[in-house]
Formats: C-alpha cells, structure tokens, sequence
C-alpha cells in the first residue's frame, strides 16, 4: 500500500483529457470582441471597432463579438454561428446578453446570432433590417470596416445603452453547482473523516494521572500582528494542561490603490490576454444574409 | 466637437524625422497614431497595438503614441520588450513633463516631436541599433483626422 | 478484527455515496431533458403565432395560391387540437412545418411581395424561428443522448434499474416537403 504507483492513473487521467479535448469542436479560441481571422480589416478599423465595444460592454455588461472566417468549411452559416456561441459563449452568463456577427468571405455570408436575453430588444426582423440595409450594401462595395462599423452602431442602438435585466424566461436551466456540490461534499466527509481517524490517532493520556485528555483548540491573537491556532489538552481529573501551537498566520490589513486616471492622458503598457467571453447562450435567434 | 487637423503638413513631416532619428538609432520602432475620437483611448491603443504587431518581430520592442482628440487623451502604449527601460513611471513622466505642457498650449506637432525625441534619448542608451534586424513596414504616423490619408496608408 | 469491520462500513459508505451520486446524475440529465423539451415547445408555440400574421400579410395579395396558404390555416388547427405531449402531436408539428415550407418556398417566387418591408420582417422572423426550432431541436436530441447512454451505461444501470429511470423518444427532424404527403388540395 506505500507504494501505490500513480504513473497509470496518471496516465489514464490525461488521455480522458485528451478524449475530452477532441471531442470539442475546433473553433480558434476568441482574441478579443473583434475576431478577424480573414485579415480584411485594417489596424485602426479594429481598434476602433474592439474598443467601441469593449466601452460598451464596461457600460452595460452586453457583449457583441465580431468572428471573420475566410471560410465555413462546408457548414451552414446558422449552425456555425451557434456552434461558435456555444464554444465561445458571448454574453453573460444567466443575461444571455450576446450577441455574435459572423461573417463568412469565401461564402460571403453574414449572420446576427442573437442570445436568449437580448432576442426582444433586438428581434430577427430588425437583425434582418441590419444586414440588408446596412451590412450587405457595404460589403457589397469592398467596405467591410465601414460596414460593420455602421452595423455595430446599429445594433448598439437597437438594444441601447441600458444594462440587460437577468432572468428571461426562455433561459434553459443550467446544472453545473451541483456536480461541485457533491465532489465538495465527498471532500468535507474525507476531511471529517481524516480528523476524526488524526484526533482518535492523537489521544493522548494524562501523563500524571493516565487519564483521557480532553482537546480543545482555540484562536489566540497575540501582539505582532500574528494569530496563532493552539491545541489545548486538559485532564478532566487533575486539570493538567498543556498548549500545542498548530499554525499561525498574519492578521490581515487593508489599503491597495490603484491607477489614477489622467486628464490630458495616461502612461501605459502593452500586453495583457482577452479573458474570454462571459458565458451567455443563444437559441438560433437572429438573421442571416448574403452579398 | 468637431475635429479639424491637428498637425500641419509641415509639422508632419518634423514629427516623421524625428521617428525615423530614433528608428536609425535604435532598434525600437516608434508609431504616432491621430484619431478624432478612440472611444476607450486604453483599449484602442492595445488593439492597434496587437493588430499591426508594432514592434520587430521576437523582439517585442514598440513603441505607441495614440493621441484621441475627442477624449483629450494621449495614451502610451509600450512593448514588452521595452518595459524593462520604458517603464510606465518613465512614460508617464515624459507624458506630463513634455508632451501634455505643449499639448496645453495647443502645440500639439512641438509636443509629439519632443515627446519622441525624449524618448528616443532613452531608447538610445539601452537599445542601441543592431544591424539584421529588419523593421516591418508599419506608417510612422497614421492621422485619421486627415482621412484621404487612410488610402495611402492601407490601400483600401 | 475491528479494521476489518471500519473496512467493510468504510466500503459501504462509499457505495452509498457513489449509489446517490448516480442517482442525482439521472435525475439531473432526466430533467435537463425536461427543460429542454420545455423550450422546444417554447419555440414551436413562437412558430405556430407567426402563422397568423404570415397568412393575413399574404392572404389578400395571392388568390391564386390560396390553397397553400389555407392548408398552413388548416396544418396549424390540426396541431393545437392534438393534446400536448402526444405522438400525434409531433406529427402534426412535423406537417405543420412542411406546409409552412411551401407557402415560404411560394412565397420567394414573387418578388413584388418579397419587397414588402412587412412580409420581408415577417421572413426574418420566420426564418428566425425556423432556425430556432432546429437548433432547440438539436439541443432537445443531445440531451436526450446524454441521458439515454448514462442510462445504458454498465454501473450506472443497476441504478437507473432500482430508480425506474425509462428511455426517452428522440425528436425526429421531419424535414419540410420531402416527407409529407404531397396532397392534392382541393380549391374551395
């Protein structure tokens, strides 16, 4: 029993990873809210389009992404488009408030997926609307910046500048705590198990009178800014004691300040990854068009 | 508001020799971006910044100055490789003792010239010029309050 | 002796665990299943009260091919007089969506009525909705995967057997014109 080997279940732990791993499909992982994996845009066009809507999404915690593929690989556009929702998860989780522009050169396509949070303030006819009358003309003459420039703004004005209301009823219900509870669960009757199996271990007699002694263990602050935790052993017979230091940990302190914005600017630095999107969902909502 | 230039031609082409000093003299690359308004000045300046990759290509070595007229905002971007030299206390400094005094004044070409000449001084001392690294093409100075420029500058 | 009693209760505790554990997995992928069953309705029902509004936008202007468009009228009360839930019901749902698919297939044939922004909205949203029932149903598929294999699986079988767990029917996509029975409708 010492020596149990652990390279097999090791082993067996990271090919299920694996198997895990592939079973996802391959979408690239999301750069930022502007995704141009085409490379049509040029740098200031994206910067300008990533940082509108990084500022929008600070405002009002929606999340609109933009993903260019130079081509769908023979999937149609609506089951890319939720297919990358689902992997990417634009949008907030529990508002559902995504919303995703796809567009594909080779097939030149475009389509507005819609999360389940943000279909009525943006319903299919006005994403339509979009793509028709704003997206398609422009793409049309090559002016793919402009195009969806215009059609960001259209969409920020659609479903405004208020912040989403959690809770729409259209929400699936997600069943993901429960699997951490019952792992957290097994862990806590471990842990209880392992105390009681340590304090059954440390029984310790009285070493005056051969009695059981009684455990107690106790905070105690002491002046240096550190706690200590004491194991206390007391004979119920004799009332000998005696004191176990276990561990001790600084008292904490608070005060952190931060950056200070600037009037006429601010010093800076490059650097620092996307974190990802907020885990919203949709449900197919949305239009599709061509040009 | 409404934004009308903010460098003359003449300014311009002062503000692009003093990029290409630098550039000559050391091996960091320097970039002056004008927009009339950047919406998050911060995260425009990092986009770009990842976009076109400023900077030679290993060597992190890059150098941003967004200027975003709509928001009075001048935003110093700098590269990893640079971080070390340029650190956000020195850029911050050069940003309020030499750029934002003239910039105060409305002299924004004088302010950018000597913002990069400030840096250059620096950037000279520890990234003295190396030869075989080439630079990639990215425009010294992009200035989208002038937008018949954006057609030279990307092609389309 | 008394490790090997600690042992053995040790073991069945675990057991027991592990039994309730898999129980509350079924339960769990049972209800995931009942959820998405819940929104599939959900989007069927946003499909069915398009169909008013499709037929009053394109009633008055083609008289000639009225009879698709009240076989939509008719494949639409046929559906709602189904109890909810049933067999039948999905049937129905499945001709609903094939007449509903020629009417939209008609309907691209006539540019001056494609231009109309009223029919042209209406489009989106009908497209939006067909999309949405194929992705819900897909979804609703997945879910009922899922809990079809934990229910087969080895272990967890002998658990899904105490606990009464059944299979579930799989939603099958009757797609459009291909299935239904092309019915030659009578002209009132």
């Amino acid at each position: 029993m010492r020596h149990i080997r652990l390279w097999p279940i090791i082993g067996a732990f990271l090919l299920l990873l694996a198997a895990y791993a592939a079973a996802s499909p391959a979408f690239p992982p999301a750069t930022g809210f502007v995704n141009d994996f085409a490379g049509i845009l040029d740098p200031i066009t994206r910067a300008e389009l990533e940082s509108r809507l990084q500022a929008y999404e600070k405002q009002t915690t929606n999340e609109i992404a933009i993903a260019i593929f130079p081509d769908l690989g023979g999937t149609p556009i609506e089951e890319f488009a939720v297919r990358l929702e689902e992997a990417w998860k634009v949008g907030k989780q529990g508002k559902d408030n995504g919303v995703l522009l796809v567009v594909a050169m080779r097939e030149r396509q475009v389509r507005i997926e819609v999360g389940y949070g943000l279909e009525g303030r943006l319903p299919d006819s006005e994403a339509g609307r979009i793509i028709r009358e704003i997206i398609v003309p422009r793409f049309r003459q090559g002016e793919f910046g402009r195009g969806l420039i215009e059609a960001v703004d259209a969409i920020i004005t659609a479903i405004g500048e208020n912040s989403t209301q959690p809770g729409t009823p259209l929400k699936p219900v997600r069943w993901s705590i429960s699997g951490q509870f019952w792992l957290a669960l097994a862990f806590a009757i471990a842990i209880f198990a392992a105390v009681i199996l340590s304090q059954r271990a440390s029984r310790r007699r009285c070493p005056r009178c051969g009695t059981v002694l009684e455990v107690t263990e106790r905070e105690l602050p002491s002046h240096l800014g550190m706690a200590r935790w004491y194991r206390i052993y007391t004979c119920p017979q004799c009332g000998y004691r005696e004191k176990l230091l276990i561990s001790r940990r600084p008292t904490p302190f608070g005060g952190w300040i931060g950056p200070i914005p600037g009037g006429w600017g601010s010093g800076g630095f490059g650097g620092g990854g996307f974190g990802g999107f907020g885990g919203g969902a949709s449900g197919g909502g949305g239009a599709t068009g061509r040009w | 508001m409404r934004v009308h230039r903010l460098l003359t031609a003449k300014e311009k082409a002062q503000l692009r020799q003093a990029i290409e000093e630098v550039e000559r003299h050391t091996s960091a690359e320097v970039c002056v971006i004008i927009v009339p308004s950047a919406g998050d000045p911060e995260a425009f300046a990092r986009a770009y910044f990842d976009a076109v990759g400023i900077g030679k290509e290993g060597l992190d070595n890059g150098l941003l100055i967004l200027v975003a007229v709509r928001e009075r905002t001048v935003r110093i971007e700098v590269g990893r490789g640079l971080g070390a030299v340029i650190t956000p206390q020195v850029a911050q400094r050069i940003l309020d003792e030499v750029i934002l005094p003239w910039f105060r004044e409305g002299r924004y070409g004088e302010g950018l010239r000597s913002g990069v000449e400030a840096f250059g001084a620096i950037l000279r001392e520890h990234f003295p010029e190396r030869p075989g690294v080439p630079g990639r093409p990215i425009p010294d100075i992009v200035d989208t309050t002038e937008p018949s420029r954006m057609k030279d500058l990307f092609g389309s | 002796m008394r490790r090997i009693w600690a042992f053995s209760f040790l073991l069945l505790a675990l057991f027991a665990l592990w039994g309730g554990i898999t129980y509350n997995r079924l339960v769990r992928a049972e209800q995931a299943v009942a959820v998405q069953w819940a929104q599939l309705e959900n989007v069927l029902q946003r499909r069915l009260d398009l169909v008013p509004n499709l037929v009053a936008a394109t009633r008055g202007i083609f008289l000639q091919e009225r009879a698709i468009v009240e076989a939509v009228v008719q494949a639409r009360t046929r559906y709602l007089a189904t109890p909810p839930g049933s067999p039948t019901r999905v049937q129905e749902a499945a001709r609903l969506e094939a007449s509903l698919g020629r009417l939209l297939a008609v309907i691209e044939r006539y540019p001056e009525l494609r231009s109309s922004e009223a029919v042209q909205s209406l489009m989106d949203e009908i497209a939006g909705t067909e999309n949405r029932v194929a992705v819900e149903r897909r979804r609703y598929n997945e879910r009922v995967r899922d809990y079809n294999t934990l229910l087969q699986r080895f272990p967890t079988f002998l658990v899904a057997r105490i606990g009464g767990f059944t299979p579930r029917p799989y939603f099958q996509a009757t797609r459009g014109a291909e299935e239904a029975p092309e019915t030659p409708l009578q002209s009132p």
